[in-house]
């Protein structure tokens, strides 16, 4: 694993922006950063898809053991969703069912999972379209770890037969400054066509509510939802609870179940499940085992409300408005240094298959306006 | 991989509406039935036109237009201003 700097391509903002990425730029210097890229050797490639395949099949059996033993109450979850969860994770309706394990890894240990992104991950536009095309044109004899963009295509192939025929796929976020969540929505909306899916987008303000269904601008009832925005914030929204009268009308992508493993409570139970897993780090609920431990809030969403903790000195952190919510302790990991530079990898996968990474890099706290930064595979 | 670049200018111009649909404002006429917004004149008591905007829904929280409420969600984004709510 090395990190080469580059000249960036002339004109680089015109052509991701072509692309779709819009907010290239954040508080005046790029998110997009073509000015250095990695490379990553097959074998170093291979340890990453081996750990992240690892991590959902320990994904899934923490997941059955949070039903069966009913923890919601670890996760912060309202009762009355309980039963949902429990029917979608036990019926599995049609999901894409993706997401991006966020991991340390210097290029020699195993690969270290510090969370999984999977209700609402973004950066995937980046790491599906604009690295790839980017690859092409610098490096394009090179290979990169990269199959999102088929691979989400096949899933809506494959869950098509299984939606509501005749109703198109209504497609929603929260409105945003940047264009980040529209582009991405509309990218993933647009996966959903090139497998045939009929689309429609709209905002997730704009839903509405007519009495005993929810419907789009034109009245339509919405049959099949997806949404790039959080469960945690719809349930407890004046229209959470109708997602439960409208359980055997509406479809959700994802589901209901994505609260159990996108929130961080998840951590401690995959580690009393598995102590000393190679690719977990330990992780506890109460207090810190060690005096070297990241605190984070359960639910925190673009590195808020962090704390690093090093040798029992505070070593960095961010606020957030995640301050009062429940917290867990994870074992510190030492990012790999690149003259002040720490990436952490993020790896995507697509209903259980390792699907492509993509590099994003600050300080010791990855936050929202962290570099994603390409990469190839070279040896 | 292969990225079909047509779909993804498609996916622009996708975005592009989507974008241009984030409309602050909604109209409605005395019986809470949608009307053009150019015809609004009044909003939050200013004005003098013969139509209202909705208090709620693009405005903030929850309002009803030909018996549909909307706005019932989003809320917490709005609250999270700056942030995002990406993973």
């Amino acid at each position: 694993m090395q990190r080469i700097a580059l000249a960036p391509r002339a004109g680089w903002e015109a052509k991701v922006e072509a692309l779709g990425l819009v907010w290239h730029t954040a508080a005046g210097a790029p998110y997009w950063n073509e000015s250095a890229y990695y490379i990553f050797s097959a074998d170093e490639i291979d340890r990453i898809e081996a750990a992240t395949a690892a991590l959902y099949d320990l994904f899934l059996e923490a997941g059955d053991y949070v039903v069966k033993n009913r923890l919601y109450d670890r996760f912060a979850i309202a009762d009355w969703c309980w039963p949902l969860i429990e029917e979608a994770w036990k019926a599995e309706p049609p999901a894409l069912n993706y997401g991006r394990f966020d991991l340390g890894f210097d290029g020699h240990g195993t690969p270290k999972l510090f969370e999984f992104n999977c209700d609402t991950p973004t950066s995937l536009v980046e790491a599906a379209v604009i690295q790839w095309e980017w690859k092409e044109e610098v490096f394009p004899t090179c290979d990169q770890f990269n199959s999102l963009h088929d691979k989400l295509i096949a899933k809506w192939r494959d869950i098509a037969p299984y939606l509501a025929s005749g109703a198109p796929v209504h497609f929603t976020h929260a409105r945003e400054s940047t264009g980040e969540e529209a582009v991405t929505t509309a990218y993933l909306m647009d996966t959903a066509r090139s497998a045939g899916l009929s689309t429609e987008g709209l905002l997730i303000s704009d839903v509405g509510w007519d009495g005993r269904r929810f419907v789009d601008l034109q009245g339509r009832e919405i049959r099949t939802l997806y949404h790039l925005y959080p469960w945690e914030w719809l349930v407890k929204e004046p229209f959470g609870r109708h997602v439960l009268e409208t359980r055997d009308r509406t479809l959700w992508i994802e589901p209901i179940w994505k609260m159990i493993w996108s929130n961080k409570a998840i951590l401690p139970i995959l580690w009393d499940l598995h102590p000393r897993h190679e690719n977990l780090l330990w992780a506890t609920r109460d207090r810190p085992v060690s005096d070297s431990y990241v605190r984070k809030p359960i639910l925190s969403r673009e590195g808020a409300n962090i704390r690093l903790v090093k040798d029992g000195r505070d070593l960095a952190a961010t606020d957030g408005a995640y301050a009062d919510a429940p917290v867990v302790y994870q074992g510190l990991y030492d990012l790999p240094d690149f003259g002040g530079v720490r990436p952490v990898i993020g790896s995507w996968i697509v209903d259980g298959a390792p699907a492509g990474l993509g590099v994003r890099e600050d300080g010791l706290i990855t936050g929202n306006l962290s570099r994603f930064t390409p990469h190839i595979i070279y040896g | 991989m292969k990225i079909d670049k047509t779909a993804i200018a498609g996916m622009l111009a996708v975005s592009a509406a989507m974008l241009a649909g984030c409309d602050d404002r909604v109209c409605v006429d005395k019986q809470g039935r949608r009307a053009p917004v150019q015809d609004c004149g009044g909003h939050s008591g200013g004005g003098a036109g013969a139509y209202y905007f909705v208090s709620g829904w693009r405005g903030g929280g929850v309002g009803s237009v030909d018996g549909v409420a909307r706005g019932g969600f989003g809320g917490e984004a709005a609250g999270h201003a700056g942030g995002g709510v990406g993973e």
